[in-house]
């Protein structure tokens, strides 16, 4: 039951994603993905200012090889994931602390919000990327399989796992 | 609750992050905005190989993570004179200076990612990053362990915070009185029974990072300066000592899994995180790791540290370099390069010191607190020994066309994966990033594109020449590079 709800998700939320043209312009490029690359690393991050900053970096980093790329969203979503990846990992030591020192302290979102980002930041960062990507950002399990380098049934192995774990972190 | 309600939850919550500070979506940056945004990232890792002070380009968004340290076995002070130096700015005389160390896994199962090489680039909001500072009793740290916060504010004198293992909290009290304000360093316990352990920003530092992946969890190396290694011990959990590739090695457990801290031969500083899904065979991993030297068996050519002469890492004193940097600032102690600043107000950064330079030579310098500074795109022409720029001509504005050249579009290369490149990458690791002005190694495989990535501070002879055998592997990025 738990599988077919997640094939319907992944049936109805598949992503209008504009297509750059064939001859790349970057600015073009920039002005059509940006906002996407912003969503896409807030999705893993959980942080707007971080994720702007990732953004930036990732459309810098696709710039050089924007002319020779078959698929410069696949590049761009690629980039925005290992940038990510990168962040959290040098992060989530300090973070962890600092969540501890900022328990029960007032923050600048509701508490239900609060209490989902806690629950996404406990996550695998593969996990965390599945299932905000797929639920959140929109992307197909064969997007999320090419950013995060694996194959599109390990995709759904995430996310079902991903699942299981935040019922549990957000029914506690 | 059912998987549609936990993903309406999950939507809401990040639609209100993603709605927080949403007016900010700026217009299309000109090649000239994206290309000082570059190196506004390279910068900050040049800033730290130059071993001087760090600047980064940060956001003030009031996030969670200025949230303060603490910890019940947590005290804070806030000394009136304490130092506002910062790690960097005079090198510890203490810790010794690094000869690049590294380790591997070797455990069946276990697929090693891309390694990653960085010095920090991470956003951090202002005021900046918190020192760390951290002794160890001679006997052992489980006899004593003090861990020094120095925590930057926005307008007046760092907050210090002290944490201790192993210390009752007279016996804390005491050491920690004994902590004074140096002149090298920021603080020096001046007691024949401690050990400075080491000393560096947390989140900062050169780090080189890799992933080993399995089917049942991760564990990840991490090699590089010292950050915060250390004070997870004291935060009140325990420890238990272990060995490690050869060192004695601290571990720890939280939430996520098993960690192991230890200083490198060389200085240095690793880690070793064991997911916790691998809780089962800590041990057997642990054992598992092991040193690799720089001529290690997984390099494939002979440039390594060991076989560059030495006499070839010194810049020539008659070669003009240009190169475009984010300004220029001088805190009190004279001009320095900016690569990129810490936007507290005045900023801090600056990193390789400014010779030949009168700020009568630019009309857009600003002046707070005895600290002058300019920022935005500047190309600098001059040369450089190897400590000091002394500029041969004034700043200028650089012109699009000055730009650095984009890297060449790599060529697809049928079979191309990241382990068809590791070994490249392990050239790059090898080399002696600290003399040859290194910042940044990565490799970086896409739809059979697949190349080794380095960023430099100088385009010198011996950086060519240590890179020379890896041909077209690699993509090269450099600040300063020869003119002409």
């Amino acid at each position: 039951m738990q599988a077919d709800t997640l094939k319907l998700q992944a049936t109805t939320m598949t992503p209008s994603e504009p297509r750059p043209a064939t001859t790349v312009d970057f600015d073009e490029f920039f002005r059509t993905y940006r906002a996407m690359a912003v969503r896409w690393a807030t999705a893993l991050v959980g942080n707007r200012a971080v994720a702007e900053e990732l953004a930036q970096d990732a459309m810098e980093a696709v710039r050089p090889k924007l002319p020779g790329l078959d698929n410069p969203a696949g590049y761009l979503r690629r980039t925005v994931v290992n940038r990510a990846n990168s962040w959290h990992r040098w992060h989530a030591r300090s973070q962890r602390r600092e969540l501890r020192s900022a328990a029960g302290q007032p923050t600048a979102y509701t508490q239900t919000t609060n209490e989902m980002l806690g629950a996404l930041a406990s996550l695998p960062y593969q996990q965390r990327a599945a299932v905000a990507l797929r639920y959140w950002a929109d992307w197909t399990d064969e997007q999320i399989a090419d950013a995060l380098g694996c194959a599109p049934a390990t995709v759904r192995v995430l996310l079902h796992r991903a699942m299981a774990t935040l019922k549990k972190e957000i029914s506690e | 609750m059912n998987d549609d309600e936990l993903i309406r939850r999950m939507q809401h919550a990040l639609d209100e992050v993603h709605a927080a500070d949403n007016s900010s979506a700026p217009a299309v940056p000109s090649r000239r905005g994206l290309a000082s945004g570059r190196w506004i990232a390279i910068a900050a890792t040049v800033v730290l190989v130059a071993g001087t002070a760090v600047g980064l380009v940060v956001r003030h968004n009031g996030s969670p993570s200025t949230a303060p340290i603490t910890s019940d076995a947590t005290t804070t002070v806030s000394p009136s004179t304490a130092p506002t130096t910062r790690p960097g700015t005079e090198p510890s005389t203490s810790v010794p200076a690094p000869t690049a160390s590294w380790y591997v896994l070797d455990a069946a199962g276990f697929v090693p990612s891309q390694a990653i090489t960085e010095g920090c680039c991470i956003p951090v909001p202002a005021p900046g990053p918190t020192t760390e500072m951290a002794w160890g009793a001679s006997s052992g740290l489980k006899n004593g362990l003090l861990v020094l916060l120095i925590q930057p504010t926005m307008n007046g004198a760092p907050v210090l915070k002290y944490m201790s293992y192993g210390l009752s909290a007279t016996e804390a009290a005491a050491i920690e009185a004994e902590v004074q304000p140096g002149s090298g360093l920021p603080y020096v316990l001046a007691d024949p029974g401690w050990e400075l352990l080491g000393y560096g920003m947390q989140q900062m530092g050169n780090q080189t990072t890799q992933e080993y992946g399995s089917t049942s969890g991760s564990v990840t190396i991490t090699v590089g300066d010292y950050r915060d290694h250390l004070s997870p011990l004291a935060l009140g959990g325990t420890f238990d000592v272990v060995a490690v590739a050869g060192s004695t090695g601290y571990r720890y457990t939280d939430d996520l899994g098993t960690h192991v801290v230890w200083r490198a031969p060389s200085g240095q500083w690793a880690s070793l995180f064991i997911s916790a899904s691998l809780a089962s065979r800590v041990d057997e991993l642990i054992a598992d790791v092991h040193e690799a030297t720089p001529t290690s068996p997984t390099t494939t050519s002979s440039v390594t540290a060991t076989t560059q002469p030495s006499t070839t890492t010194q810049p020539s004193t008659t070669t003009v370099y240009t190169g475009i940097v984010n300004g220029i600032i001088d805190d009190g102690h004279g001009p320095k390069i900016a690569f990129a600043f810490l936007t507290s107000l005045p900023p801090q950064g600056g990193s390789i010191p400014l010779a030949g330079f009168d700020w009568s030579m630019i009309d857009t310098e600003q002046t707070l607190n005895g600290v002058t500074w300019t920022t935005g795109a500047l190309q600098l022409t001059g040369t450089w020994d190897g400590t000091t720029f002394t500029l041969t001509k004034p700043p200028v504005a650089p012109l699009p066309a000055t730009q650095p050249p984009t890297p060449a579009t790599i060529v697809p290369t049928p079979g191309c994966t990241t382990a068809s490149v590791q070994p490249f990458l392990n050239q790059l690791t090898a080399l002696d990033a600290q003399q040859l002005g290194i910042v940044v190694t990565s490799d970086r495989t896409y739809d059979g594109y697949c190349d080794v990535q380095l960023t430099a501070t100088f385009d010198t002879p011996a950086l060519r020449q240590a890179i020379a055998p890896l041909g077209d592997k690699v993509d090269v990025t450099i600040v300063f590079s020869p003119v002409g």
